[in-house]
């Protein structure tokens, strides 16, 4: 059973689609949520957690509707995206009081010291939440999200605020918390950061999911976009010629005026990325050439999430 | 269990805000000073006590003021400074979370209606020389204060997961309903707490010549059906709040 599904889920706002038509299976380990604002990612995550209750369809922790059934929720943790807190609180007591609601009992203190050693928050306990920088609080968080160690985390913008040092701490927390089977569904905008975790990525525009799954795969479904590879050789041109010839590449395009290329580089248009790495080698024999580097210029989320956006447009218009 | 009775003990913990007993404070010392004072100029008798100070500032204006303070902040506080998802992501049903919220509520509500009573009662003692003994006018009127504190509350704190601006609505309620309307000859005042609270009173104190001016323009009904009428009251809007928090969301919770 997975420990997230979300079955052809709506939510409707008046007349105005918070989602539509949503199905996700997720399984252990990090999934990153990906869209621009307004896109459904806040929507998701709080019929996810239970927060809203969908128009239609379900959504389902470890094969129970989060809505209909509030014990599940004690294996979900959630840090919400609004800077809000019990202000007067300090750091320690409140995550210390989330513990005690998420029915830790007297582990409560434990646990939360735990949790706050965990999201470095350790030192500034005893700080009053009101007098806590933006950095520090959302580590406060992320603490009582996972101050009872539960199974499913939902963070919404997690890293926001935190500075750069401290999102590879966090995002390092993200990593030993999947390797032990805890499924997190991250939404960032950062999205290079999503990246450097997780390859699992479901991509939201207009309440929808306009795609999902690993990166690659996604990058490679996009055929009208073929993809971007810059390619370093000690013969640019007679590998560009023969590229062209052999169906290869729709494009080659030499000298090309972008931050990390050379003037002895080539940038190919690649339509089906599988096939040429296949053939690349046989070519280079071939033409008796070495290649010093080959790297993908368009394959990260942050190009795979403008393609598919540009798809959306198209296919509104 | 336990994590829903800390959940009480933690809605608790969030209503003692020093603002909102300063209020009270403030309101308790108003209404002792009026009683000390015309205790001073004129010895209390019960039934002018039970008139002029509970029956009027104490019951229909002290009471639905602190209760409302206290109600409208049971959801709206959390509401407010958009806490409540704190509290909504945890393993509770809606209503269970909102019963351990209104339980959180009572403890300070009686506690300062009930304290606030018993300090009047011995302002009024010390000041005005009430007639009787004071401990037989404390205890004749207390299901009263209890009552109608606990009615007040609940429907207070209905009202505050109904109306995101509920404290306003809840004081022009206690000037329309409780203060004027509760005065205006006919039946249309058997819609306002503060009419079954009265009667309440009035019948508790009828062996000391304590009831309305008017019996006719009052209508008062029988003590025990103003007392049903008010658990009625308590119940029926707690039911109701639990029933409206379970069933409504919240999309400002973050």
């Amino acid at each position: 059973m997975n420990p997230v599904s979300i079955r052809n889920i709506a939510k409707w706002y008046g007349e105005i689609a918070g989602l539509n038509k949503v199905s996700l299976e997720l399984q252990p380990g990090i999934t990153g949520l990906v869209g621009s604002n307004g896109a459904g990612k806040s929507t998701l995550m709080k019929i996810l957690t239970g927060q809203l209750k969908p128009s239609c369809g379900q959504s389902l922790i470890y094969g129970m509707d989060v809505w209909k059934t509030p014990l599940v929720r004690q294996r979900l943790g959630y840090a919400p995206e609004g800077d809000t807190f019990y202000e007067d609180m300090t750091v320690l007591a409140f995550v210390r009081a989330m513990g005690h609601l998420s029915g830790l009992g007297k582990s409560a203190d434990r646990f939360a010291r735990e949790a706050l050693e965990k999201t470095g928050a350790i030192e500034f306990s005893d700080k009053r939440l009101r007098a806590c920088s933006k950095g520090m609080r959302q580590r406060t968080k992320l603490a009582q999200a996972l101050v009872h160690k539960p199974d499913i985390l939902v963070l919404d913008e997690p890293l926001s605020g935190i500075d750069a040092g401290g999102r590879r701490e966090i995002l390092r927390l993200f990593e030993e918390l999947a390797s032990t089977g805890v499924t997190l569904i991250i939404s960032s905008h950062i999205l290079d950061e999503i990246e450097a975790v997780t390859s699992r990525i479901v991509f939201m525009a207009q309440g929808q999911v306009i795609a999902s799954g690993c990166l690659t795969e996604v990058r490679g479904l996009l055929k009208n976009h073929p993809q971007k590879l810059l390619i370093t050789s000690n013969a640019p041109r007679k590998l560009g010629s023969r590229l062209l010839e052999s169906g290869l590449v729709t494009g080659v395009v030499f000298n090309q005026q972008e931050a990390g290329v050379r003037e002895e580089d080539i940038v190919l248009r690649v339509p089906q990325v599988e096939r040429f790495y296949r053939k690349l080698p046989d070519l280079v024999i071939e033409l008796d050439i070495t290649i010093e580097r080959l790297i993908p210029l368009d394959s990260s989320a942050e190009a795979v999430f403008g393609y598919l956006m540009e798809n959306e447009t198209e296919g509104h218009e | 269990m336990n994590s829903w009775l800390y959940l009480v003990y933690f809605s608790f913990r969030r209503q003692l805000r020093p603002q909102r007993l300063v209020v009270s404070f403030i309101l308790f010392v108003a209404i002792a000073l009026l009683v000390g004072l015309m205790g001073l100029t004129n010895p209390w008798s019960v039934q002018g006590f039970a008139r002029w100070i509970l029956g009027l500032p104490f019951c229909r204006f002290f009471l639905p003021i602190i209760t409302l303070t206290l109600g409208a902040a049971i959801i709206g506080d959390d509401r407010e400074d958009k806490t409540l998802v704190y509290l909504t992501v945890r393993p509770f049903s809606r209503w269970s979370l909102y019963l351990a919220k209104i339980l959180g509520s009572i403890p300070l509500a009686l506690g300062i209606a009930v304290g606030a009573f018993f300090g009047i009662c011995i302002t009024a003692s010390i000041c005005g020389g009430l007639s009787s003994p004071l401990g037989t006018v404390t205890w004749l009127f207390l299901p009263t204060i209890i009552l109608g504190t606990l009615a007040y509350l609940t429907f207070f704190g209905w009202l505050g997961t109904v109306f995101r601006n509920a404290t306003l609505i809840g004081i022009a309620h206690v000037f329309l309903v409780e203060l004027f309307m509760s005065q205006t000859p006919g039946v249309l005042k058997r819609i306002s707490i503060s009419f079954y609270v009265r009667c309440m009173l009035y019948d508790a104190g009828k062996e000391y010549g304590v009831g309305p001016r008017n019996k006719v323009m009052f209508q008062p009904v029988d003590g025990g059906d103003a007392a049903m009428a008010l658990i009625a009251i308590a119940v029926g809007f707690l039911l109701l709040g639990m029933f409206w928090f379970s069933r409504h969301e919240y999309r400002d919770l973050t």
